[in-house]
């Protein structure tokens, strides 16, 4: 009984190392199988320079439109204007300009605006900014708006692929309020 | 007569190792990946260097910008300006490997240009741009009207590449040269001539 299992066992082994061989040896469809191979590697790559295309258009929005809402607020001359700015207005003019400039191609949750505001340059460098909930900064203050948005790439798997670090892009832009 | 045979035995190995076809696609992919990827990282780089670039310039034109708006500058309030443009490049997440130099240039009632003061800071990391001049004044590329005073900014930043292997195409050497960047702006309210250290 056992000398027939390990006879058994035996000859499966060597039609299958039989069978690998032959398969080994068997030209036919080699450009299929290259193509297999080389195919997700040249989709991926041209994908690739598509998000990064993407990655950088974005960027560049992203300014126009943090430098639109800065500008906006920068401008403020009458007073009574300027302290009646609270920061949900910002917020909510910030939101207006995102869609307008984006439509639906990105997502107001993956985008979020800080206000920052400081008395001069001398704090901004040292790091001592204005406490407060809801300050939005008055006249001749500097303001430190700094977007982030969490990159989200149109093909499937590709942002896992990168760090959070490059994922986050960050966008900066500092004015100092009129007059 | 030993050597002989040896010798034979090579070349014979080397022939057939000429005439032999198996493997080929995988040697071909073996030399084609690693060219892909470059290529591929080279685009990144590529991509991020031009929004260095970006980033370097609005750097510069905030520095030249806000410092035009002083009422008036001391030694203090410059050091300080030295860090800003480099602190907003950094925090926009692309390193503070810049060298900067802030100066305050006039033009006299005859025309003629005249450099008030200078002031840079040059980083430790050999960022090493040639176009950022320390001892000439290139005042060329724009007009200041006669009797006006300006503040020029100047920053060279070093890009950090990602990919490391990026750095052996032509493209990484350009890469890896100092970004230049130059702002002038018209002083706003007062005159910022005078030297800041008397």
């Amino acid at each position: 009984m056992l000398k027939i299992l390990i006879h058994l066992i035996q000859n499966s082994i060597r039609l299958t190392v039989r069978q690998f061989s032959k398969f080994l040896k068997d030209h036919r469809a080699v450009s299929a199988l290259e193509f297999a191979i080389v195919f997700p590697i040249a989709f991926t790559s041209m994908f690739a320079v598509i998000e990064v295309a993407r990655y950088h258009y974005i960027n560049s929005k992203l300014h126009e439109v943090v430098r639109s809402v800065a500008r906006d607020q920068q401008a403020v001359f009458n007073k009574e204007e300027r302290e009646a700015l609270n920061s949900a207005k910002i917020h909510a003019d910030f939101n207006t300009e995102i869609g307008d400039y984006f439509g639906t191609e990105i997502s107001l949750d993956d985008v979020n605006l800080e206000i920052r505001v400081y008395d001069n340059v001398s704090d901004y460098v040292d790091g001592i900014a204005i406490a407060g909930e809801n300050v939005v900064g008055q006249a001749s203050q500097l303001v430190v708006y700094q977007v982030t948005y969490n990159w989200q790439s149109i093909t499937p798997y590709i942002d896992s692929l990168l760090s959070d670090e490059i994922k986050t892009l960050k966008v900066l832009k500092i004015i100092q309020n009129e007059p | 007569m030993i050597m002989k045979s040896y010798l034979e035995k090579i070349m014979a190995f080397l022939r057939s190792f000429r005439s032999d076809r198996k493997g080929a696609v995988a040697i071909e992919t073996a030399i084609c990946i690693p060219i892909l990827f470059l290529l591929m990282a080279m685009g990144a780089e590529l991509v991020r260097y031009v929004n260095v670039v970006d980033s370097v310039a609005r750097a510069t034109a905030t520095t030249a910008d806000m410092l035009a708006r002083e009422d008036s500058v001391n030694a203090g309030k410059l050091e300080k300006y030295l860090e800003l443009g480099p602190k907003i490049i950094s925090e926009e997440g692309y390193g503070p490997q810049t060298d900067i130099a802030l100066r305050s240039i006039s033009r006299d009632l005859d025309g003629a240009y005249i450099e008030n003061w200078i002031y840079s800071e040059l980083s430790d990391d050999n960022v090493a741009c040639t176009r950022l001049t320390l001892n000439q004044l290139r005042a060329e590329g724009f007009t200041l009207e006669p009797g006006r005073n300006a503040i020029i900014a100047e920053q060279c930043h070093k890009l950090q590449l990602n990919f490391p292997g990026a750095n052996i195409l032509i493209v990484g050497q350009i890469l890896s040269e100092g970004i230049y960047s130059r702002a002038i702006f018209q002083t706003r309210y007062k005159s910022l001539t005078e030297d800041p250290n008397g």
